[in-house]
Order: C-alpha cells, then structure tokens, then sequence
C-alpha cells in the first residue's frame, strides 16, 4: 500500500455509526455520501450516531473546520477493521487533521467507529461462560503415587511363569 | 483410434463424502494416452457434451466438476495408465541453439555458482504426473537418460553442471496433486521469498475445443526464445497448431481453472537440489498476529545459523488451534519456519541409501523417494519408486506428524485420541477432587485465573462428563476401527448437545481441554532438516483406502491488509458463538502461509506478499461445515474483499470475481480483462465453449465480450434501387450473443431489428434521402450483466 491513510472511505451493506472520541481543537464532521437514505453531516462530537446507514456502496470522510465551519477541510482517514464483542465485526476511523502547515499525524482528531449490520457476519451471539478459578487453584502436578506392591512375572528356565514381587 | 473410456460410473473428488460419489453416474469418463488422444476428444466432441479434465481429484472446489465428459490425466483408481510421461522431443529435442547457448553461459565462472545465483534446468512432462513422481525424477537427474537436456549439455559443450540432482524452487504441502492440477489451480506454499508453482511454469501445451493445440512459451524480450518455432512446428506439424511466444498469454495460461481447454505438456524450471531446516515452536495468535503484517518483524527474518553463516528466512506458517484456551481470550498456534540449507549440509538418513544414488544419502531421501524400481512403469510411463507416494510425512522420529492437516489426521486412527481422552478425564476427576487445576494439565490451558470460582458450579455436570468419557473410552477401546471424525463428534455431541447452559458450558470447558491436547499433538515442536521435497511435502499416504469427509476454503489478502487478521478473529468469535449457542463446533484449523506474487493474472497471489488463510474442517463433526461456510461467506463479503482459492470451496459470482480481479461491465480493465482476452484468442472469442462449466459461467471466467465481425454494405443503394443490403458474420461468438441493427435515418425513426441472426444479411429500405447510420449490435448477457460491440456504417440514399 502507497499509504495507510484514506481520504474517503468505502462502506458495503448496512451499518451503524457512533463518534467515539475527539481529540482535536477544531470544529469536526462526518461526512456521508452515496447511500440509500443516509447522505449528510453527522456532528463530530462524541455520543452522535446514526442508526443505520445501508446501501451497496457508500462512502465517509471527515472533515476539520478550523473557523468555526466557514469552510471544510477533508482529513486524512486511517480505517481499522476490528472485532469486538459481542457487536462482531467493526470498522474504527481515525482522522488526521489536514490544516494550513500540514498535519500532525496524530491520527486521533475524530474517531468513528461503524459496526455492521449485516446479520450474516455479525449474528446475535450468547454470551460465553466465564471460565476462571482462583489463582491459588493452580498447582502442580503431583507425581504419581508410589505403588504398594509392584509384580512382574518372569520366566524359569523350565518356561513355567515364577511371579515376582517388590513392595 | 480408440480411447478408454467409462460410461455411467462413479466420479467423486478425493476429499468427499465417503461412499457418496459426487456423481454416482457420470455421463462419460475418458482415459486419454497421448497427445493425440486429446486432440481427437477436443475434436470429436459432440455438441452440448463439454468437457473438463481431471488430474488427482484432490480439488474440493466445483472447479474440478465437468458438465459431462471428465478426461483424467491421471486415473485415481489406477485402472487405466497415467498420460505421466516424462517428455524428451522438446526438451531437448526443440530447444533454440540460443537458448542453450545462453544456458550453457548460465553455469561458467562468474555468472553462477553461489548457492543464490543457481543454474536452472528445466523439464517437459505431461499433465497426469504427480508432484511426487517428478521430485523422485528430479532428485534422480537425467544423467542417465541418453536423450535427456544434461546429456545433451554434456556432449554438446562439455557442460556436466546439469547432470546432478534437481529439486522445486517450492512446493505446496503435499505431493499427491498432478503438477498440472496444482498450478493450474494456483496452489501454493508458504515461501514467502518466492512465487508460487505456477510461476516455474515457461511453458504449456494446451489442446483447445475443436482440437486445435497451442504451444504457449514466455516472451520475454530480453532472453532468447527457449524453443525454436520451426524445430515445433516440424515435431507437431503445422495443421491446427500455433505457437505463441508471449508472456501475457503464458500468465493467463498459467492459471485457467481449465477453461482454456486440456494441458497436454508443461515445461517448468527446477533448481539444484537442497536442503530444508525446518522449525515448529508454540505460541498463541494473540501474540503473532500484530506481527503479520510487517515484513520486518521477527516471524520473518529469524535467520538460521549454519557453519557458513546465516542462512535467511524463506518460509511462515502459522496453524491456529480454532478451539480458544485462557478463558476464551488465547488461541494456540504453531509457528513454522524453514531456511534453505545445501544439500551437504544434511544429516544422514536413518535408512540404507537408495539404490541409485551411488551412496549419497542425505535424510528424507530413502523415506520419500527410495529405490529404483523400474526404468519405465507401464502404468506410471515413468519410473518408478519404491517410496514415492506411499509413505507417511518425514520425521525424525518416524511419527509422520510433521504438520497439522486435517485431511491427514482425518485418516488417523482413533488410537491416539484415547490416551488424550485418557488425560482429560484423569485432570477433570482431580479438579472434582480436590478444585485445582493441574499446571500442565490438560485442564489448564484452557481456563484462566479471576475473582470468584465459577468453574466449580459446574462440577455437577463434570461428573456426569467424567461417567460419559469413562464409556467412551472404554467403547473406543472395543471397537478401535472409527476414524478421527466419528470419534470427536461422538464427544461433541456428549459434550455439547445438552442445550442446558451449565452443562454446555462445562461440556465446551472439556471439549477445548481435548481440543487443546489434539491440536498440541498435531503441532509438537521440532527442528530438524532434510532434503526440500522430505521437508515440503508432509502428506501421509499410507493410508490408502482412507475416504474422508473434509470441507476447506482458502483465503487470500495482501499481507500488509488488516482485513486478514480482522478476518481470522472474527472466524474465531464465531467459533466461540457456535460452541455456546447451538452446541456446535469445528474440528479443524485455521492456517496461515505466506508466499510471493505470482505472475499469473487470475492467480490468487497478487500482492507482493500475499497469506493464504486455510481454513479447514471435518463435516463429520457437527459445525465444521458451518465454520467453512462462514469463512467463505466472510471472505466474499465487500467490506472484508479476500480472494478464494480456485481449488477449494469456492462459490464466487461473475461480480464477487470481477471485483477482486476486474472488467467489470464499468472498468473494462484489469488483469481479468487481459484473462478474457486470451480466453477469446484461443476459443474464436468464446464460440468454441467445450471446457466451459457451470463453475466457470458462474465465475464470470468466460468471455464476456461479444465482437461484431464482417459488418459491410453487401449490395449498395443507387438512384433507381431504394435499399441497401448489409451483411455481417459475429459467429465467432459465445452462445447466447444476440444481434440487432439500429437504423437512424435523417428524420424520422425505423424499428430497431432485434433477433438477428449472427451470421446474415438485411435490407434497408429508403424512407427519405439522404444519409443513414447503420449499427449493428452484438449484445451478450452474463449473469446480469451485459456488454455490447457495435460497428457504425454511414450510407448514402439518392
């Protein structure tokens, strides 16, 4: 790969969106584009979130405003795919703002994190038993009692078994 | 002329159900012997019975499926011989004077002669020869074959470098596949310093429907032409024959999923014999997979240190235990790796050495290849050798276990999950006991220390456990004749169908306890070496009438993609969701190789570093399907974007295909254009559609593309004849083209004429003067997806 870092970044099928954290003194904002029934500005702020956005394929970039949203800038995007439980499948954005003088590559200005939607890959799972004993229940393996009485046969001369014990 | 043949017989490919035959009658099964026997079944062939050819039957994919006529290459019942000739008429026989000039220069001082800088050879088989037949030939060399390219190097320049042993740049992990079979499928290993089988290929002979042949060779400008284009077209004649230097056409050639027709020949190169160190420790996913992707970390730069020096990393596989340990948050894994070693390097074989290699006997050798047998086997057209193909995997300790695979430990006998079952009941009994868990045990790896002590809550239902596996064991040790696969998912349904959550969940702490020991017994930690064939190929064929039930897919990313280790854990959750929702689970694994970009355009290796995720299970066991199918549905989903492999479960679309390969219907480009192309070449763009299946319509490996040919004004309007006559021939198209022709007067409209016949003429009657645009329009859906060519005539109406 050319760069780890995307300006728009594609989306295939249904997904929801929630803005995770923000790490930035200018003004952010998501942007969607060639959904079905979702295009827009979603506020980058924590805590916003949109249920469902679908379609075959759209596209998302966030965008830095550093006066006040007289005018966008786009920034650059890294998309981390993840698992998570018990949401399944995952896509996180961090953003890089891009601003007069270049960027700081902090890549932590909006985080949007995606989760998907899509019955399929992420089916509703049971929540897994919690396995766990006290740390004190851990011991070592303790070597195999010591017989009482240990026989063995051998053989006489004359092949008639003779029976032999150490105890 | 007569080929043999087999009508309404079985044909199942070799990892099916067994004693369910894919096909319980096959409509025809054809048994070819020789070139000509390929040309006259391309040529005869009756229309609407389209053929497929078949090597090993070791595909699992529907790829390997004909529509009707099978042709084996290589008969897996060993009732017919194999077409398994090691071939001499072109090499030497048509090879350039250039060529071996230039091949003769390749070994003198200076140009050559590090271990790196290896001298080539090269090798002409036909397409029924098994990967493990070529090694034995290979490891034996030729110097003993009079018309052979080392003799011939020898008498002609005085040259004896070529004499010697000669080995596979790489190999898969098993040697059982025809060599054709396993390039043209893009199998691969996991050398990740060098490209897969395919890329050895430098050139193919494919006989194409309608029987006319082609001998397909590289083209690279810059190296002369390996054969002479005269010296072939006087061996093979000129008649239905064409020679194509070129390496596009060799690329696409390279991987065909055999839609191009049936390869009769391949010439491959080969490198001088060597050695393998191979090395297996234990680690768990969680702790590698940060590592995957970056080239420089310590997964794939371990060198090895050998009396001359380093020796650099050349392969990786990680093999992930599915089953979780530590509480479900760890997954066991093996990691391999191997560095190439000279041949002198290697330990001695514990066995005599073999009969033709004048007491040189490096280890592996007399286990895998052994003596010389015959000169020339009836059945194999080869020699044959008593080892090759029949014996278990290499080790050091005669274990066979060299690596995990599914196929093989499918085979095994039960035996050995006895003693593991054995070990299991003798930790949890000591748990119930006395609440601790036995550092070491079998127990331990798969709980973890926390607050509380939930486990003890299911003690209750372990005791029920322990009466459960104490019959077992003691029904195993009575019967003692079930494979691997009955047995585990005997134990997962005594274990896990009990949908109380208790008692499945103390089932599913005893299942991965068992799992863990398994998957431990398969992946036992090693370092050894021996010669590259011992090391590469792990197959155990000793068990010969062993049927197995195994479904795997393989998947493809771009080492550097997070999709792939987002792909694995999220194969992983959904085996701990299976396990605790619906008492399923898998008996498999999940493994990662690591390989080179291939060359060949529709290869599943197109990054510069790809991994190849295998993903394997037994359908005997109740979830293993599920998990595969799972893997496969992720795999295609857009967002995650792998790449199937073309020989295993793969159920690709025409527009799933295109997205990862292009010439979709709005990029016309791409690597998978280039394919189409070529296909078009052979097959008068498609027309001729013999080797055309349901897989590769399905898959969109067809030609998609209809041309309109031969469009012209046949009879020409003039002041006193008020029409025109125009003619076209689009024959040389795919079934189903349909043609129309659009007339556009100056004013006015006329009807388009829809359903035109391909090859045809039709009148165009004036309806004003002036000048009319004519278009005609050959049209071709696929799959939903339509493309279109058009060619516009002006013509003039007085």
């Amino acid at each position: 790969m050319a760069n780890d870092w995307l300006i728009k970044v594609p989306f295939y099928g249904k997904w929801s969106m929630k803005v995770i954290g923000k790490n930035a003194d200018f003004k952010q904002r998501v942007v969607i584009e060639e959904s079905l029934s979702s295009d827009g500005f979603v506020d980058g702020v924590v805590g916003q979130s949109v249920p469902a956005i679908d379609g075959p394929k759209w596209l998302v970039f966030i965008e830095s405003s550093g006066n006040n949203g007289t005018s966008w800038n786009a920034s650059r995007t890294k998309r981390v795919p993840g698992v998570i439980s018990p949401d399944g499948l995952v896509v996180t954005l961090f953003s890089d703002d891009v601003v007069t003088g270049g960027s700081d590559s902090d890549f932590n200005d909006l985080i949007v994190q995606f989760v998907y939607l899509n019955p399929e890959v992420n089916p509703p799972g049971v929540p897994p038993y919690n396995f766990t004993v006290p740390p004190e229940s851990f011991r070592p393996t303790l070597p195999p009692d010591k017989p009482k009485c240990r026989c063995e046969c051998t053989c006489r001369k004359d092949k008639r078994p003779r029976r032999k014990c150490n105890c | 002329m007569t080929i043999p043949h087999a009508q309404l017989a079985p044909w199942t490919r070799k990892h099916d159900e067994p004693g369910v035959p894919l096909f319980p009658q096959a409509p025809d099964i054809e048994f070819p012997q020789s070139l000509a026997d390929l040309i006259e079944l391309c040529k005869t062939r009756p229309a609407g019975q389209r053929l497929h050819a078949a090597g090993s039957h070791w595909a699992l994919s529907e790829a390997a499926v004909s529509d009707h006529t099978f042709i084996e290459t290589h008969d897996p019942n060993d009732l017919f011989p194999a077409m398994g000739r090691t071939l001499r008429d072109v090499v030497p026989g048509c090879l350039s004077d250039n060529f071996l000039n230039q091949l003769n220069n390749s070994t003198s001082p200076g140009a050559a002669g590090t271990f790196v800088a290896q001298p080539s050879y090269f090798v002409h088989f036909e397409s029924g020869k098994r990967i493990h037949q070529l090694y034995a030939e290979l490891d034996m060399g030729d110097s003993g074959v009079a018309d052979s390219l080392a003799v011939l190097m020898k008498n002609k320049f005085g040259n004896s470098s070529f004499l010697g042993s000669w080995g596979f740049a790489t190999l898969g992990g098993a040697g059982g596949q025809t060599v054709v079979g396993a390039l043209s499928t893009g199998t691969h290993g996991g050398d990740f310093d060098r490209a897969p089988i395919a890329d050895a290929v430098v050139a193919l002979h494919i006989v194409v429907d309608g029987g006319k042949h082609f001998w397909i060779e590289r083209g690279n400008p810059d190296a002369p032409f390996m054969t002479d284009k005269a010296k072939l077209l006087a061996h093979f004649g000129a008649k239905d024959f064409e020679v194509i230097y070129n390496d596009e056409v060799l690329h696409a050639a390279m991987i065909q999923v055999g839609r191009f027709g049936i390869v009769h020949s391949a010439i491959v190169r080969v490198i001088p014999q060597y050695g393998l160190q191979e090395e297996l420790i234990l680690d768990t996913w969680e702790n590698v997979r940060g590592k995957v992707a970056d080239p420089t970390s310590d997964l794939f730069i371990k060198p090895f240190a050998t009396g001359g020096g380093n020796v650099p990393q050349r392969f990786l596989q990680i093999a992930i235990n599915p089953i979780a340990s530590t509480n479900g948050t760890t997954h066991e894994c093996g990691v391999t790796r191997r560095w190439t070693l000279p041949l002198a390097a290697l330990p001695t074989a514990l066995m005599p050495p073999v009969n033709w290699s004048g007491g040189v006997n490096p280890a592996g050798r007399p286990e895998r290849v052994g003596d010389l047998v015959s000169l020339f086997d009836t059945m194999l057209k080869a020699p044959r050798f008593s080892m090759a193909g029949n014996q278990v995997g290499w080790t050091t300790d005669d274990s066979g276990i060299t690596s995990f695979n599914t196929f093989d430990a499918a085979c095994s006998n039960a035996d050995f999950i006895i003693g593991i079952l054995e070990a299991v009941f003798t930790d949890i009994e000591n748990f119930i006991d006395n609440n601790a868990v036995a550092i070491g045990g079998a127990l331990a790896g798969v709980v973890a220390s926390g607050l509380g002590a939930p486990l003890l809550a299911l003690i209750p239902w372990l005791l029920l456990i322990l009466a459960f596996l104490a019959a077992l064991i003691a029904a195993l040790k009575a019967s003692g004749d079930k494979t691997l696969g009955d047995v585990l998912n005997d134990v997962r349904a005594g274990l896990l169908g009990n949908p109380d959550p208790a008692a499945r969940a103390a089932g599913i702490l005893v299942w991965r306890a068992i799992a863990t020991k398994v998957f431990e017994s398969q992946q036992s930690p090693h370092n050894f070496a021996a010669i590259s064939y011992a090391i590469m190929d792990t197959h155990n064929y000793t068990d010969l009438s062993c049927n197995v039930n195994v479904r795997s897919v393989e998947v493809f990313f771009d080492a550097a993609d997070p999709n792939l280790v987002t792909f694995v854990d999220r194969l992983l959750k959904f085996e701990i969701d299976q396990e605790f929702a619906f008492g399923r689970t898998v008996a498999g694994y999940i493994s990662l190789r690591f390989c080179g970009q291939t060359g060949a355009l529709i290869g599943q290796e197109p990054f510069a570093r790809t991994v190849a995720i295998e993903c394997s299970a037994l359908a005997d066991v109740n979830g293993g399907e599920q998990f595969v199918n799972f893997a496969v549905m992720l795999a295609l989903d857009p967002n995650i974007k792998g790449i199937l492999h073309w020989g295993q479960q793969n159920t690709s679309t025409q527009a799933e295909v295109e997205f990862r390969f292009g010439d979709s219907v709005g990029q016309p480009n791409g690597p998978l254009h280039t394919w189409r192309n070529v296909l078009s070449r052979l097959t008068e763009n498609g027309r001729l559609d013999g080797f055309s299946s349901k897989f590769t319509r399905k898959a969109g490996l067809e030609v998609v593309k209809p041309l309109v040919a031969g469009f012209g004004v046949t009879v020409a309007p003039s002041a006193s004849h008020h029409a025109c006559t125009v003619g076209w021939d689009c024959t040389k198209n795919p079934p189903g083209t349909v043609v129309r022709l659009e007339v556009h007067p100056p004013s006015g409209n006329i009807p388009t004429v829809n359903g035109l016949p391909l090859n045809g003429t039709h009148q165009v009657v004036k309806t004003v003067a002036g000048t009319y645009q004519l278009k005609l329009v050959a049209s071709l859906t696929r799959n939903g997806e339509t493309r279109e060519d058009s060619r516009t005539l002006n013509v003039n109406f007085p």
